[in-house]
């Protein structure tokens, strides 16, 4: 189970919907399966079908995430046109396992719809995302 | 022995060991990976020269793609790998 604030869903959801017709991607970062603050990264390869993240910005974000004393928990992207659910590129290029891949489908773009799945060795598991309510 | 920092941990190495040797023995895919030593990024053509000393400081990143397309995954892949690079490459200049 992934444990995903309204909050972070909210930001996902509009940075995914501001980088539309493209595809966006970010990373999160938290502690166990908590997401504790998300990455907004930038899809170097500018297309409704697919994302690339620059590794420049990978490093710098893995030195961040472990010098806040925390890991990173998922990586999110989006799907402009399919479903919220792993291709077989996500797949095949899925090489961190140990952490949630998060898609985000805009197929209905007034309706997007979020789920996780963890992706081991070609085989898929799709984990419960649950929300929290943010008290601030 | 040497003694490095890799992704922020302390590791412990038999002797000085090229950069493709150490993903090699740690079972990497050079194609896959970002490698950074003491804060320069280093090319992949050069993982077979570059060798690692004590308290050299390595980061490492897999990279990060992927998305909706059902076109096939290698024909994507190389495309995204070769993005990569390109950005990589352009970003020394």
């Amino acid at each position: 189970m992934l444990i995903l604030k309204e909050e972070f869903k909210k930001a996902i959801i509009k940075q995914c919907l501001e980088e539309f017709p493209n595809e966006a991607c970010g990373i999160l970062a938290g502690k166990g399966a908590r997401v504790e603050k998300v990455y907004l990264m930038t899809n170097i390869d500018k297309s409704p079908q697919s994302y690339i993240m620059d590794p420049k910005e990978q490093l710098k974000v893995q030195k961040e995430v472990r010098a806040l004393g925390l890991v990173m928990v998922g990586i999110y992207h989006s799907h402009t046109a399919s479903e919220a659910r792993p291709s077989a590129r996500d797949i095949d290029e899925a090489f961190y396992t140990d952490v949630f891949h998060v898609i985000v489908s805009l197929k209905d773009k007034f309706n997007p719809q979020i789920h996780a799945f963890k992706i081991v060795e070609g085989k898929i598991k799709e984990e419960e995302v649950k929300s929290e309510v943010d008290y601030d | 022995m040497i003694k490095v920092t890799l992704n922020g941990k302390a590791e412990t190495l038999e002797k000085s060991v090229s950069l493709a040797d150490l993903l090699r023995a740690k079972k990497i895919r050079p194609e896959v990976v970002t490698v950074e030593l003491n804060d320069q990024i280093i090319e992949r053509d050069k993982y077979p020269k570059t060798v690692i000393k004590e308290n050299d400081r390595l980061e490492f990143v897999y990279y990060m793609g992927g998305g909706g397309s059902t076109q096939p995954t290698n024909v994507g892949f190389a495309h995204h790998l070769q993005l990569s690079r390109t950005i990589l490459s352009e970003r020394k200049k």
